[in-house]
């Protein structure tokens, strides 16, 4: 398990289906020339506590009311797509960049994923709820390299909120 | 025990929730300066209030409050303007209002990027009649044509 209080964009983290979906955001995006990468994709608890510490019992601003395993990345099944121009990471909405975010989005709802109201970067699976994710209920198709990873995460999780389920060895794919 | 008891039933009614009026999402409001226009008069308010769930932001509204004129009458919002801010959505924004002539007001919004927080800008907002607003790069400090026309 890689720092588990460092942002992380390993696609090999998310879910398949997910991984799926978001490789398929980023070729399209790639094809049309619109300068999008994933700016951060699976996040580990401690690093979903470490944010939602800020602005409230550590220094900063307020930058989330998601706690840890109340957020879809935490389970890889969100990312957050940000333009990087000339080696720099930008949320710039002006001009024509507005419109470059604006088919960011279209091609995520395309492509079977959900935006979130006022969050432009963030795009997470459809078709699921954070209350069954906390529940343990997760995506079927899940492979060794999302389950072991999730796994890890939770095993190694002894904070507050508690941790969900363990996924089942079932919802992995079978041995061919 | 008992103690315990009791101080939770009267925390009850503020968990419940309470209705002041004040939309929840609203973080800080800031007022100042004068404006007069067609018969009214007022001052100024920004709004920073916080959006989203995974990523917070902030929007900043610039308002125009008109204050009552008779005693049966109530200030009222005559006016309001979300300036179109190029960082984007995960900034929180503070503001700082300041008077500068009657009919305008400089608002310094300050920026921390709430993905990147190494990523902060500043950006300066005059406004001046009802609903007229201009936006300026960084900190400017001299005011607008806009701005000293209309202390005249």
């Amino acid at each position: 398990m890689s720092n588990p209080h460092a942002r992380n964009a390993d696609l090999a983290l998310l879910h398949p289906v997910f991984r799926t979906k978001v490789s398929e955001v980023l070729a399209a995006l790639a094809n049309e020339k619109v300068p999008f990468k994933v700016f951060e994709a699976y996040r580990y608890p401690e690093r979903q506590a470490d944010l939602f510490a800020q602005g409230r019992t550590t220094p900063g601003n307020i930058v989330t009311y998601a706690e840890p395993w109340r957020s879809y990345h935490q389970f890889g099944l969100g990312v957050d797509f940000v333009l990087f121009i000339e080696g720099k990471w930008s949320w710039d909405t002006a001009g024509s960049k507005k419109g470059w975010w604006k088919r960011m989005q279209e091609i995520g709802r395309e492509c079977g994923l959900a935006p979130l109201d006022f969050e432009l970067p963030h795009m997470q699976l459809g078709g699921t709820s954070s209350n069954a994710l906390a529940s343990g209920l997760y995506p079927a198709d899940g492979d060794d390299s999302w389950a072991e990873n999730l796994d890890a995460a939770i095993m190694g999780w002894a904070g507050n909120p508690a941790a969900p389920a363990r996924p089942q060895v079932a919802q992995r794919p079978g041995i061919a | 025990m008992k103690h315990r008891c009791a101080a939770a039933l009267l925390a009850w009614p503020l968990l419940a929730g309470a209705d002041s009026g004040v939309p929840a999402a609203v973080a800080t409001v800031v007022s100042g300066g004068y404006w007069q226009a067609e018969g009214r008069s007022g001052s100024y308010r920004v709004v920073v209030a916080l959006r989203g769930f995974e990523t917070v932001g902030s929007r900043v509204i610039v308002e125009w409050v008109a204050g009552p004129k008779t005693a049966d009458d109530a200030a009222a919002v005559v006016a309001a303007v979300e300036p179109a801010l190029p960082e984007g959505e995960p900034v929180t924004w503070t503001a700082n209002l300041q008077r500068v002539l009657p009919g305008c007001v400089r608002i310094t919004l300050r920026g921390v990027n709430t993905m990147l927080p190494s990523q902060r800008s500043t950006r300066t907002v005059w406004a001046l009649a009802p609903g007229q607003i201009e936006l300026s790069e960084a900190r400017s400090a001299k005011p607008p044509a806009a701005c000293r026309g209309a202390a005249r």
